[in-house]
């Protein structure tokens, strides 16, 4: 069976910085846009980031959640063009979604009203 | 009802506070029955911090009907600046930013699906104009990239308000830029809260997203404490503040304090203040 092949290019469809959660919607709506009627095994949704010169924790970390969602579907999710920033951002995500979570200790904390503060700053 | 809110000039972050809170107290004391005047005559210097909180609750009052009138007694220099940067109701979009320029004017920006690409784009924006002046090299960009991306996307995840509002000053003579977000939301206390997650009062939900705990999984929850650290503790050597609720909390200049407010702020407003700087900075040694 041919293998359909989704190109989208990051820069132009958001934003050459990539930067909030809900963005991952604007990926998800043009691969349902592009997808129809075929959504199953054979697809492969490839994320170009060519010229995308920033990319944020937190939409890496929806990157992956898209990843995850679209395998239970059996569609791939490959990404081209990553330069060294958006490699290094996939790796510390990464890397994080891997590791237990941390807890940390409450620090007891003893407010003082604005006003009464020495301190100036 | 006439109320004359309150501004001081100050180089220091605190006293512009202090303003802040008794203009929110003021501003609550309109009544939306009869007409109301609003003094500005105080106004001599705008500040990111002083301006955005005014502006967004002025476009409440708007939104919500209330009768007032504001009074400009002020000098011609700073009226037309008010205007300059579209005080109070702001902009919607960053084709209203001009990369001459050293600010960026009031954007209040609607939480609604149907902005969403709307706000990579306009903070993508933002950023290339405004970390330009502060004269960054391609490391330190990305840092601060990565910081305030982090706490823009706060307010479209956490804030649950309608409206997510920013302004950003960056100052010749002082070599350092101030750039405020702020929304009108639940507040961090009202996250946690929401997420059923129990937290005394608003200090303690201020401590607890510092320590990155999230509302939501464990990849979550790092932007506040990265951002606070790559600000404060890099050789940027900024300041970060964060009111939330009643309460706030400082970092900077080897400092930090939390403190309760005389007022509440209904949402969060967060200010960092950045030097300008031509050294080259590992954003990453800061996100864990």
């Amino acid at each position: 069976m041919n293998q359909k092949i989704i190109k989208i290019k990051l820069r132009k469809l958001i934003s050459d910085k990539l930067i909030t959660r809900k963005a991952i919607q604007l990926i998800e709506a043009k691969i349902s846009q592009l997808s129809k009627p075929q959504r199953n095994s054979g697809l492969m949704v490839e994320l170009d980031f060519i010229s995308v010169k920033f990319i944020s924790r937190s939409f890496t970390d929806e990157i992956y959640n898209l990843e995850r969602d679209l395998l239970k579907s059996k569609v791939k999710l490959v990404f081209i063009n990553m330069d060294k920033e958006v490699k290094n951002m996939f790796k510390i995500v990464s890397k994080h979604r891997l590791e237990p979570e941390v807890k940390r200790p409450k620090l007891k904390i003893k407010a003082k009203n604005l006003k009464s503060l020495a301190y100036q700053f | 009802m006439d109320i004359k809110l309150k501004f001081k000039k100050s180089d220091l972050i605190k006293p512009i506070i202090l303003n802040l809170c008794d203009n929110v107290n003021l501003l609550s004391q309109l009544d939306k029955k009869i007409k109301n005047s609003i003094d500005l005559s105080e106004l001599q210097w705008v500040s990111p911090l002083s301006v955005l909180p005014v502006s967004s609750l002025l476009f409440d009052l708007k939104n919500k009907d209330y009768d007032f009138s504001i009074n400009k007694s002020i000098s011609l220099n700073v009226k037309s600046y008010l205007r300059t940067i579209k005080f109070f109701e702001g902009v919607h979009s960053h084709s209203y930013f001009k990369s001459n320029k050293n600010y960026i004017p009031i954007v209040s920006l609607l939480n609604s699906p149907t902005t969403v690409q709307n706000r990579d784009q306009v903070l993508s924006s933002f950023l290339d104009i405004l970390l330009r002046k502060i004269g960054c090299k391609r490391n330190l960009l990305n840092g601060l990239t990565y910081a305030l991306s982090e706490i823009f996307d706060n307010i479209w995840e956490h804030s649950q308000t309608k409206h997510g509002w920013f302004l950003a000053q960056y100052y010749d003579r002082k070599n350092y830029a101030d750039i405020c977000f702020l929304d009108n939301g639940i507040s961090i206390k009202g996250a946690y809260e929401k997420k059923k997650i129990k937290v005394a009062n608003d200090i303690e939900a201020i401590q607890l997203a510092l320590s990155g705990k999230s509302t939501k999984n464990k990849e979550r929850g790092f932007g506040l404490r990265t951002t606070k650290n790559l600000i404060t503790r890099s050789l940027l050597k900024g300041e970060f503040l964060i009111l939330s609720g009643q309460g706030g909390y400082y970092s900077g200049k080897g400092n930090e304090e939390f403190f309760n407010l005389n007022c509440d702020w209904k949402g969060t407003i967060v200010l960092l203040r950045v030097n300008k700087t031509k050294r080259n900075i590992n954003y990453t040694r800061y996100i864990e």
